[in-house]
């Protein structure tokens, strides 16, 4: 019972910021995210408190967390963050991330912006791709998608992505 | 400006965002607290089952915990042993009650209808299998209390029903139709192969058990009655949306996710039971996925009214085929005991590959 629990928690300690940090991008929504992120570790200390065994407990946290976030959509259509309060903000290549200049900086919410607009199964791939930085093995496991469509959706999210970008 | 590169990047910086360590901090005591309270030893049917609904922030729902669930709790956490040996008793059985208490902390331990629901499924297809172990004590040991056992875990298993029907009121009330149909299609569906499975059972038994079997045949009868009044109320409501571009997409969109949901469940389950046990599910899956696309090919044409009801088709193939798997794997079983038995020990090593892969629960026939 020790040795689940131990591996538990070390596993909330390495990705519980990851999963709230994909959950939050994918429902655009602070206090959502952390109810879903709760929900997904319960369920995964659930499921590990009977007995069951996971291989990559990484991969099935995020399918758990992205199962969760799947039945929120058909529930609901989520509202998209405004822009109304943005500003112009230095390069964002060089500026460093903190949470004070994060959500002024007017990159990061132009692609969070339309990040939104995408559909949804284009958004969770990309988010898995670039923002969770997982491979495109543990995005197909995660997903059940073959490696090929991986690719693909990769390739045409970012294309839809900028095409919106653009478009601004 | 803008160029794939560059969004890329942003992407990337995006991976670091600050998140509110405060409360991974709180939530992480939280799951501690949880954990402690969490009776280990019952088991969840979690596995193979999708994992969803969002319910009401940890903080929220251990503070609002309800009385009858912190009993169950504190009857699990003093009577651990108790209930962990409970869980193979049958009812009759001086344990049986302690069972269907740590059962229902369990649906407590679950907080939104949707969830409930799934639970109470798998406890009324627990009294089925109940039954069938009934009987295969009976065979063994003679009719005894049997009759009285069967009553039990058919009163049981009605109010399994009773509730699964009151949580799909709550969900329809909701608003969420899309899931209260699949329910109640799986309930349909569960009550067809129950109410098959029981008929072959009646037809060889005699006496009381014979016509508790009977009844018991009835009470399905009644259900499925009840079933098919609110699956004919939601296709109503659903009705009346259906001629939407948005509920065709919706109906669709479920129907997807409900196949690549069941299409690794079944994946899974030919590991285990081999291929035979799951041909005729995947038939069916085949099926859905055909209705899919011809759902999709409506969509693409503007025939809303159609694609929804292709969607719904395909929707309803999936869960059959589901349902196929995990009740006809039990049923087969039986099957295989009785060619067993006609043809003495002549198939010893068919019998062996037959058995393959059906761990602890072989024994536990239909």
């Amino acid at each position: 019972m020790k040795e689940i629990e131990d591996k538990f928690l070390k596993a909330y300690d390495e990705y519980a910021p990851a999963i709230l940090r994909h959950v939050y991008f994918r429902v655009n929504n602070k206090s959502l995210s952390e109810d879903l992120t709760s929900e997904t570790f319960m369920k995964v200390w659930n499921y590990l408190a009977v007995g069951n065994e996971v291989k990559n407990l990484k991969g099935f946290l995020y399918k758990i967390a992205d199962n969760l976030i799947i039945d929120y959509y058909r529930e609901k259509s989520h509202k998209e963050i405004s822009l109304d309060d943005v500003k112009e903000t230095p390069d964002w290549d060089k500026t460093p991330l903190t949470a004070e200049n994060f959500d002024k900086d007017i990159n990061i919410s132009l692609v969070k912006k339309h990040l939104n607009e995408l559909p949804n199964d284009y958004k969770q791939i990309l988010i898995h791709r670039f923002i969770d930085d997982l491979s495109i093995k543990e995005i197909k496991e995660i997903t059940g998608k073959s490696m090929t469509n991986v690719y693909v959706m990769i390739h045409r999210g970012l294309k839809m992505l900028k095409g919106k970008i653009k478009n601004v | 400006m803008f160029e794939e590169k560059n969004i890329k990047s942003i992407l990337k910086r995006i991976s670091n965002a600050p998140v509110d360590v405060e409360f991974v901090s709180a939530l992480k005591n939280q799951l501690m607290d949880y954990m402690k309270t969490t009776p280990s030893i019952v088991r969840i049917p979690t596995e193979d089952r999708p994992l969803f609904k969002r319910s009401n922030n940890l903080i929220y729902k251990l503070k609002t915990m309800p009385i009858a669930l912190i009993i169950g709790l504190i009857i699990a956490l003093t009577s651990g042993g108790t209930v962990a040996a409970s869980q193979n008793s049958l009812p009759g059985d001086i344990l049986y009650p302690v069972k269907i208490v740590s059962e229902d902390a369990r649906v407590a331990m679950v907080f939104s209808p949707e969830q409930k629901a799934e639970f109470r499924l798998n406890l009324a297809q627990k009294r089925i299998e109940e039954i069938g172990r009934v009987l295969e004590k009976a065979e063994e040991e003679g009719n005894g209390r049997s009759v009285e056992a069967l009553q039990k875990a058919l009163d049981n298993f009605d109010a399994q029903v009773q509730k699964i029907l009151d949580k799909t009121a709550e969900i329809k009330g909701k608003g969420n139709l899309a899931k209260a149909g699949e329910i109640i299609a799986n309930l349909e569906t569960n009550l067809g192969i129950y109410k098959k499975i029981l008929k072959d059972k009646e037809e060889k038994s005699e006496g009381g058990v014979k016509n508790k079997l009977k009844e018991a045949g009835s009470l399905i009868e009644k259900s499925n009655e009840k079933v098919k009044k609110e699956n004919e109320d939601i296709d109503e409501e659903e009705d009346k949306t259906a001629g939407t571009k948005e509920s065709a997409e919706g109906k669709i969109n479920a129907a997807e996710n409900k196949i690549a949901e069941v299409e690794k469940f079944i994946q899974n389950k030919e590991e285990k039971l081999g291929v035979e046990a799951v041909a005729e599910a995947k038939e069916k899956l085949e099926d859905a996925k055909e209705k899919l696309s011809e759902a999709k090919e409506r969509l693409d044409k503007g025939e809303y009214r159609e694609a929804f009801d292709k969607a719904k088709d395909a929707m309803k193939k999936t869960i059959e085929a589901k349902a196929l798997v995990e009740l006809g794997a039990s049923f087969d079983r039986e099957k295989i005991k009785e060619h067993d038995k006609d043809n003495d020990d002549d198939d010893d090593d068919n019998d062996k590959d037959n058995n393959k892969g059906h761990g602890k629960n072989a024994t536990s026939t239909l």
